[in-house]
């Protein structure tokens, strides 16, 4: 392979969308090209930038339009428009489904679908409190045209200082968990790699590494981690990533953690995975590995 | 099977909600309210993120997402166990959003500085900075790298970008975009691969 042939497999490489074949021929090019080896990391920080771009919608937004949507289902009320459009979708009545015309109707009746859903009105921005949103939990009415609502307030604050202060490696290791923003993730899974002889900081990393949904994210994580491939709890991770990560290129860079610290599982742990490994590329690593250790390919 | 399928994905990394699908949706057939509720709370952020990134306009956004939950609430008689939902549900946004920019571009809306579209695009840049007001560097990260991201992002043919949003933010895989777009693998293979060209060449400056 060369130089331009690596260079436009390297994306699908990130993707894990090459096939076995293909990532063992730009595997072997990257082995011998310091070129490529700095275009593909150069690529991953394409991958970390472009991750900070992807945010969640505005959670006001999503509330607002599943308001609208329930009230679109319900029924009783004709499609809401928003705004001034010149163009977009043809907006229409509901035509209740005849699937779903009795159920439908007497939950209807009694309000369930736009009840619940207005309950749980978004997070407001209160004008008059800056930092602090609203989330409405109860909506009680009063007699006499009066309401008694139940509200939960969120404060923002703004945490200053170094790794070494408590709060903001707290702060950090919580937003590794952020179920919204893989670009919050992805920052705080880089701040935190010089942090994993910490135990909290360890525990927040693997779980990002088994279970975060963004493949960026999950790179991140397994990097912060390979000064400790040989602690225990490490090690099983790893031997769970091999069988469940969807990336070829990650379970192939798990692979490479595990056996350079072998112990008595790790065998196993190559064995299992070539009982299911379909990517040829990473089942060839899995061989190789065992080969290394002096370790049958086989388990009967 | 470790064939790097979605489909066959444990449940804690993929990227649709832990939920079970299936029997929701047969639920949801039967009538039950709440199962369709459940079912659209496990794929709307995704649905609308798709749309707002798509369109850059919270209103159509907002509109498109209304539109593609009336269409699966009124077909999903319809449809098929055995199918993927969730294809069948990006493939109904996509449309619409295709259907809009089409639009867009036949009325000559696209980016007219201080018409709606643009507007909305302003409304929207606040929404996000919203969220990150009381951090200067987050505000920094939203404002300026995070607009020359979406600006180059725009710059993108409406294929590549749903190609791009589909792979990168949505995480899935190449062959299922195909069965979304009703194209071939190898067709949104090429997408993805002009797409990435493009956003390298375009932010090489901050790599």
């Amino acid at each position: 392979m060369n130089c331009d042939a690596a260079r436009e497999r390297i994306p699908l490489y990130l993707y894990g969308e090459l096939t076995g074949e293909q990532e063992e021929a730009l595997a072997r090019h990257l082995d011998e090209c310091r070129t490529c080896r700095t275009a593909l990391e150069t690529e991953k920080r394409l991958h970390r930038l472009l991750d900070t771009a992807g945010a969640a919608p505005p959670e006001e937004l999503l509330e607002e339009c599943r308001r609208a949507l329930g009230r679109a289902v319900e029924g009783r009320l004709p499609a809401q428009r928003f705004g001034v459009r010149t163009a977009g979708p043809p907006r229409r009545r509901l035509r209740a489904p005849s699937w779903a015309a009795g159920a439908a109707a007497a939950l209807a009746a009694a309000g369930f679908f736009a009840g619940r859903w207005s309950a749980q009105l978004a997070a407001a921005a209160d004008p008059g409190a800056a930092g602090t949103a609203m989330e409405v939990r109860y909506i009680d009415p009063q007699p006499g045209g009066r309401v008694r609502i139940v509200v939960e307030e969120k404060r923002q604050r703004v945490l200053e200082g170094t790794l070494e202060d408590s709060p903001i490696r707290e702060a950090l290791v919580n937003a590794v968990r952020n179920p919204l923003d893989p670009g919050v993730r992805a920052d705080s899974v880089e701040l935190l790699k010089g942090m994993a002889w910490s135990a909290e900081v360890r525990e927040a990393l693997l779980y990002a590494l088994e279970h975060d949904p963004n493949d960026g994210v999950r790179w991140e994580a397994l990097e912060s981690l390979r000064a400790h491939a040989s602690d225990p709890e490490c090690r099983q991770a790893l031997s769970r990533v091999l069988l469940r990560d969807r990336n070829p290129g990650i379970r192939s860079a798990a692979i490479d953690l595990l056996a350079n610290s072998p112990d008595a599982d790790v065998v196993g742990a190559f064995q299992e995975l070539l009982r299911f490994e379909q990517n040829d590329y990473v089942r060839l690593r899995g061989i190789r590995a065992l080969e290394a250790l002096g370790a049958p390919v086989e388990t009967f | 099977m470790l064939s790097g399928d979605p489909g066959e994905m444990p449940a804690a990394i993929s990227s649709a909600p832990a939920v079970d699908d299936a029997a929701l949706i047969r639920a949801a057939q039967r009538g039950d309210q709440e199962a369709f509720e459940r079912l659209v709370r496990a794929h709307d952020r995704a649905v609308l993120r798709l749309a707002l990134s798509l369109l850059r306009s919270p209103e159509d956004a907002r509109d498109v997402y209304q539109e593609c939950f009336l269409r699966v609430y009124q077909n999903l008689h319809r449809f098929r166990h055995g199918s993927s939902f969730q294809t069948w549900l990006y493939r109904i946004v996509t449309n619409l959003c295709l259907d809009q920019l089409r639009r867009r571009k036949a009325r000559r809306e696209e980016p007219v500085e201080g018409t709606g579209a643009a507007v909305s695009r302003g409304r929207l840049e606040q929404m996000q900075e919203a969220r990150a007001e009381s951090d200067p560097q987050r505000r920094l990260l939203s404002g300026e790298i995070g607009q020359r991201i979406q600006g180059v992002l725009q710059q993108l043919s409406p294929k590549e970008r749903v190609v791009f949003e589909l792979r990168h933010y949505h995480g899935l895989r190449l062959r299922e975009i195909g069965d979304v777009l009703g194209t071939t693998e190898e067709a949104a293979k090429n997408s993805l691969f002009r797409a990435t060209r493009k956003l390298r060449a375009e932010l090489g400056d901050l790599l």
